[in-house]
């Protein structure tokens, strides 16, 4: 193959910069290796093989675990798939042990100091997801972990049941932040102590063509436009087949123009979770709604009015010039074409700022919830490497479905969490 | 001075104790990660930045692939792979595809102009490929690596990692000197 003209782009890097940079790396602490973490792998790899053979045997059916089609998505596969055979914890247990310094972050502030007076074995990790887990992805370059996916209620169940009928998970990926009621059961029934981190966001942004500029849009003009089922205009309290076609049938201060949205196919990790990020905040203008008829709030219509679109960046963006009336969706990350114009909701635009304030309605917040006794020498450092995502993911984690739309934190909020001295502590309401 | 186009994961001075020379890694790995950087993002990125952040944040960990040089070096690149992501989403790089040629034309005597030039070329003329197939260029022309860490660096499958590169490289051969001319 002739790439010659590809090979001698390569240039040699300057004498001074190498020395000067190998000049600092070797005035870097480096970092050690505990004893014994190769025989705890073992025993760990061993004792996970015997239990993933238990739990196929016992392994429930899909219908026991998500609350409608909608919800579920497949577990990310893992070779191989284990389950935990760690009991339940006990809040009689010891401090875990922290290790000085670990592979992922030399930034990580243990909990507490070594006072474990029975040898500590390897922590096999084990974690229950919502949806599209983010987690799965990011602890994949550093453990074997079970993955299922569950609704937020199962998740939350998983860890704070007291019956001793779920795995024990080391934590929980949740959509939104625990409730004061769902905090009380859990440390009633489960974990003594429950440690809260948060992990980003997740935000979509609506931008059309230059041509027409933004619509003046609400988050329930949002909802009204693109769920399945609406409100009954003629009947308070009934719910009908989306009937709106045109922007001025919402409200008649908006154009006429047809309603016309482009985004990921709905049948894909980013569609699914698109309803939920598009319509829960225009749902939940509606109390009667979100109490008696949940599932309206996570489903898109599909009459037409929303075309999924696999065609992504520079493609995207053309059809959405040539198409100036009709909105498109895009997660908040990467940066919009300079075609496009942004379009606010409630007169709120994607920011760090806005995200951060929970103001931008199209948007959530990532939750990490940990049962405080797991967190010990090789999880902790594991959950500290979460926060920053890019500095310790595999290199296509930014390209993954499950990353659509993820917002990270940004440095503030992250130098502001790593000097928390109170980071680790336990969650009180 | 053209790099020799060898893998990291080829046999390097090892100490008596097995372990590796972590100065004789250096040496090899640094060009190699400067390069991939000047490959993927263009002559604009400031690339000893973006290698200087990149081996600070492999380097102290290294102890824990004392003996493993595959790992090491795989865990290196990949961590450039995310500053590189990094680097983008905060500061979009766009040339368009028509100011290659006036890119191409930019002549002066100096060696270091003429591969500036030709690399801002290559920036343009791969602006619009999909993102995999420009860190696949990266690695492979730029980084050196051989298509089986490239593979694992991608998840693509190895035999993959040949077709897509075979099918890159024509292309952008053919753009490069114009469709239909011949070269060596």
């Amino acid at each position: 193959m002739n790439d010659d003209f590809l090979h001698r782009l390569r240039e040699t890097p300057r004498p001074e910069f190498l020395a000067a940079l190998k000049s600092r790396l070797d005035r870097q602490p480096r970092a050690t290796r505990r004893p014994g973490f190769a025989l705890g792998v073992l025993v760990g790899v061993l004792a996970a093989g015997a239990a993933f053979a238990f739990y196929l045997s016992t392994a429930r059916t899909d219908g026991h675990l998500a609350e409608s089609d909608h919800y579920r998505t497949k577990a990310t596969p893992l070779a191989p798939a284990w389950v935990p055979t760690h009991p339940k914890p006990t809040p009689s247990l010891p401090p875990a042990a922290t290790a000085s310094a670990s592979a992922v972050s030399t930034e990580a502030s243990p909990p507490q100091q070594p006072t474990a007076t029975a040898a500590p074995t390897f922590q096999t990790f084990s974690f229950v997801a919502t949806e599209q887990s983010l987690v799965s992805e990011l602890l994949s370059t550093y453990a074997q972990i079970k993955i299922p996916h569950y609704t937020i209620r199962d998740s939350l169940q998983h860890l704070c049941d007291g019956t001793g009928a779920y795995d024990f998970p080391d934590m929980v990926e949740l959509g939104r932040r625990i409730t004061v009621e769902e905090y009380r059961t859990c440390t009633r029934n489960g974990p003594s102590a429950i440690v809260e981190q948060k992990l980003g966001y997740q935000a979509v942004l609506l931008a059309r063509g230059r041509l027409y500029g933004p619509l003046r849009l609400t988050a329930r003009d949002v909802f009204l436009a693109l769920a399945r089922r609406v409100p009954d205009p003629g009947r308070p309290g009934e719910l009908i087949d989306n009937p709106y076609t045109n922007w001025n049938q919402i409200d008649p201060a908006l154009p006429p123009d047809r309603i016309k949205f482009l985004g990921p196919v709905p049948a894909s990790t980013p569609g699914t979770l698109l309803a939920e990020l598009l319509l829960t905040t225009g749902c939940n203008s509606y109390p009667w709604i979100t109490m008696r008829h949940g599932e309206t709030c996570q489903t898109l219509r599909t009459d037409g009015v929303y075309e999924g679109n696999n065609t992504d960046g520079w493609t995207f963006a053309e059809a959405l010039v040539g198409e100036p009336t009709a909105i498109g969706i895009f997660g908040a990350v990467p940066a919009v074409s300079e075609k496009l114009v942004v379009n606010p909701v409630d007169d709120v635009a994607p920011n760090m700022n806005t995200l951060a304030s929970g103001t931008y309605p199209l948007a959530r917040t990532l939750y990490l919830y940990l049962d405080k006794n797991r967190l010990n020498w090789y999880t902790t450092p594991l959950v500290v490497s979460l926060v920053s995502p890019s500095e310790y993911s595999g290199g296509w984690t930014r390209y993954s479905s499950n990353f659509w739309a993820f917002v990270p934190l940004d440095a503030t909020e992250r130098d502001a969490l790593r000097k928390d001295r109170n980071r680790f502590k336990p969650l009180q309401f | 001075m053209i790099l020799q186009d060898m893998a990291p994961d080829r046999s390097m001075d090892q100490l008596s104790n097995g372990e590796l020379n972590w100065d004789e890694l250096y040496a090899d790995l640094a060009p190699r990660v400067f390069n991939y950087f000047r490959y993927r993002l263009g002559p604009g990125a400031d690339v000893e930045d973006l290698t200087s952040r990149t081996f600070e944040k492999a380097w102290r960990s290294r102890a824990h692939y004392r003996r493993d040089l595959a790992g090491f070096s795989t865990w290196l690149f990949k961590i450039a792979q995310n500053v590189g992501v990094d680097y983008l989403s905060t500061r979009r790089q766009h040339l368009p595809l028509d100011a290659a040629a006036d890119v191409a034309t930019e002549g002066t005597p100096e060696k270091q102009a003429e591969l500036r030039s030709d690399l801002a070329r290559l920036a343009a003329l791969t602006a619009d490929l999909p993102v995999r197939e420009r860190d696949l260029i990266a690695l492979k022309y730029g980084a050196s690596l051989n298509n089986r860490l490239i593979a694992e660096l991608t998840g693509l499958s190895e035999s993959n990692v040949g077709t897509v590169l075979h099918r890159l490289v024509k292309t952008l051969r053919a753009q490069w000197y114009g469709v239909g001319a011949r070269h060596e």
